[in-house]
């Protein structure tokens, strides 16, 4: 009985064992395939956590590099510069910032930060001279698990986890963690990123307005640098930092944008209608170069100014011309490109068949204090709007400043005035603005076009910076 | 002692028939359950490790979709993208070049390529010429993406092989949905 007993017992302990031991294999089996899955969880939220640090750090540097415009004493404060000048310039060497940026505390008391580096190579320099940025940005993540490589091929290759050594650096690790490089590319955006851009009201009361663009640099956009309605392109924008545009069933082959305000008659937009529209207009100062000694005072007859290659200064009270009399500004004779900038203290006022003329590739600033009616035959430039420039000084506070565009006084150029009220009554037979026009308030009341020319947004005064090209280095 | 040797002699049908019955179904219920745990099992791998390559397959063309310029979908969910040429021969970086209001890298443009060969995903590239094997043996898996501009969306979906007498609620798509932004400015032109 007792040995019946014993062999009985001996048989249920190896059944339960042999069972048990089943169980745990199956149970270790789903364990380990969990855990494998848990930890490529982990990894794969920490390679998403470095990319959103990474991309953080960019942000903090176009937020210093968009200072450097509207407000240079306060841009790059706390960055590391290894330049002796203390300001990013051009060729300079690289600013960085290291460590302390974006620190934070994320799933299992993890870490994340970037370190970022912004530098400006003498190979980012684009053909109107202004220099665009490079920004380097590395996000780190460390991640809660151990220090074990998971997943496949394909995922480590991938990811590229840093388990004990940073593979890029070579530093020792007392972590395991993921990094991300952005190269990062800013470049400078022109004032005259837009066809038409006001501050407060704008309005078009003609069907016949046209409103559209074309780009000199681009044969496909443009006949030998200029306007051919046969290559019309759609980027024809027109926009107000304040709430109501009136398109006044205009043609505009472009969007419509206000600062969260309408657009009345926009029937015949062809582009977007935008509600979140804003652009920063900073005022424009008398340039501090001296005049040329022989600079007149005012000019109220025909007259010829000279334009050199190192940029000659004329500061002039007024310019008055009536009847046929034209001002004249003439550059090399051999056409190579010449420059000036005119300062018209007062008023400047074309009636008749008055005209101002720009010789072959002369360049030429025009800064205004006062007021302006351009009519006659208007602004004679015969190369692109670029060589033309025409800024509004900043009025007085509570003093209203304007410039009239009215009968053949279209012309191929650039009006920047955010501080005049800008109207064009056209009625003219060559009444086109070729160009970009931005003003305090915007009012088109005749039948005139503007065909904004694209290659604008990257000369003249600079508003703001814009990603030109986002790459992550996967190395 | 002698009735001992009398009772271990045999059993009665009634005790043959009660004890067979009692091990008849306990064998049953252990190949049951043997069978549920090991579907349990096939099921768990399987769903783990197509959530692993859902997560994979997103990770990638995601990557790849951020730092792509152009982009085009065709059939069978075959993506086709270009990437600037940002690496040198030697694997270092090309030094970026201003082209009017854009940047260009190298002297041409990368493609790559993301598709489908019977159960098996890939990833080729142009330029250094690769092909990787991104997903394998995902027979269960489909990968459709959706062109809403500037974004691309990515639908990864499969079924988990749970069931409970093939009722449907268990067996449901299993779906990751990932919206990547194209950081680039999306040129028109095809890849």
């Amino acid at each position: 009985m007792k040995t019946r007993l014993h062999n009985a017992q001996g048989s249920a302990l190896l059944m339960a064992l042999m069972s048990v031991f089943i169980l745990s294999l199956v149970a270790a089996t789903i364990v380990s395939h969990v855990m494998s899955g848990q930890r490529i969880t982990y990894q794969s939220m920490a390679w998403q956590d470095s990319l959103r640090v990474a991309e953080g750090g960019v942000d903090m540097a176009m937020a210093e590099i968009r200072k450097s415009v509207s407000d240079p004493t306060a841009a790059w404060s706390g960055w590391a510069n290894s330049s002796s000048s203390g300001a990013i310039t051009p060729q300079a060497e690289a600013l960085s910032k290291t460590s302390s940026v974006l620190v934070r505390t994320g799933i299992g008391g993890n870490h994340s930060w970037a370190v970022v580096r912004v530098d400006a190579p003498a190979f980012l320099v684009d053909a109107s001279g202004d220099q665009w940025y490079r920004i380097l940005s590395t996000g780190y993540s460390e991640i809660s698990t151990r220090t074990v490589a998971v997943g496949t091929k394909a995922d480590v290759k991938l990811r590229k986890i840093d388990l004990l050594v940073d593979h890029r650096t070579g530093a020792v690790l007392t972590s395991p963690r993921v990094a991300r490089v952005i190269e990062v590319i800013a470049r400078p955006v022109g004032m005259f990123s837009n066809a038409l851009l006001s501050d407060g009201s704008m309005s078009m009361n003609n069907h016949n307005i046209v409103v559209d663009s074309y780009d000199s640099r681009d044969p496909n956009k443009s006949t030998n640098g200029f306007y051919d309605p046969a290559k019309r392109q759609q980027n024809g924008h027109i926009a107000t930092n304040g709430q109501l545009i009136d398109a006044g069933s205009a043609q505009i082959y472009g969007n419509a944008q206000t600062n969260g305000g309408t657009v009345l008659n926009a029937s015949n937009v062809t582009g977007q209608i935008v509600d979140n529209f804003f652009q920063d207009l900073p005022v424009v100062v008398q340039p501090t170069s001296a005049p040329e000694p022989s600079s007149p005072v005012t000019i109220s007859g025909t007259t010829v100014l000279t334009a050199s290659a190192s940029t000659t200064t004329y500061i002039l009270n007024d310019i008055q011309l009536s009847g046929q009399s034209t001002l004249t500004i003439t550059g090399s004779s051999d056409g190579t490109p010449t420059y000036t900038q005119i300062i018209v203290k007062n008023d400047i006022q074309l009636s008749g068949q008055a005209q101002i003329i720009l010789g072959p590739n002369v360049f030429v600033r025009l800064f205004l204090q006062g007021n302006a009616s351009i009519s006659g035959n208007g602004i004679s430039n015969p190369n692109n709007p670029r060589n033309f420039q025409f800024y509004g000084m900043q009025p007085v506070q509570n003093v209203s400043k304007s410039i009239s565009i009215s009968g053949n006084g279209g012309f191929r150029g650039s009006l920047y005035a955010p501080g005049h009220d800008i109207t064009m009554t056209g009625g003219g037979n060559s009444d086109s603005i070729y160009g970009s026009l931005v003003g305090k308030s915007v009012s088109m009341t005749g039948i005139q076009s503007v065909h904004y020319d694209e290659a604008l947004a990257d000369g003249g005064l600079i508003a703001d910076y814009r990603i030109a090209s986002w790459y992550e280095d996967t190395r | 002692m002698r009735s001992r040797f009398k009772n271990s002699r045999g059993f009665t049908i009634a005790e043959l028939s009660v004890s067979m019955g009692v091990f008849t179904l306990f064998g049953l219920g252990l190949g049951v359950t043997g069978v549920f745990i090991s579907k349990t099992f096939n099921a768990c791998v399987h769903s783990m490790d197509y959530s692993n390559q859902q997560m994979r397959i997103t990770d990638y063309i995601s990557l790849d979709l951020t730092r792509a310029t152009a982009v085009q979908l065709g059939n069978n969910g075959t993506i086709t993208m270009t990437l600037p040429n940002y690496y040198n021969t030697d694997g270092t970086p090309n030094d970026p070049r201003i082209t009017g209001s854009t940047v260009a890298y190298g002297t041409a443009d990368v493609t790559v390529r993301y598709y489908r060969q019977q159960n098996d995903l890939y990833r080729s590239c142009s330029n250094p010429s690769s092909t990787t094997l991104i997903a394998s043996g995902i027979s269960d898996l489909t990968c459709t993406p959706t062109d809403y501009g500037q974004s691309i969306e990515i639908n990864t979906s499969f079924t988990p092989r749970f069931q409970w007498n093939n009722k449907a609620n268990v067996t449901s798509l299993n779906t990751i949905t990932s919206t990547t932004l194209m950081r680039n400015q999306r040129s028109l032109a095809a890849p």
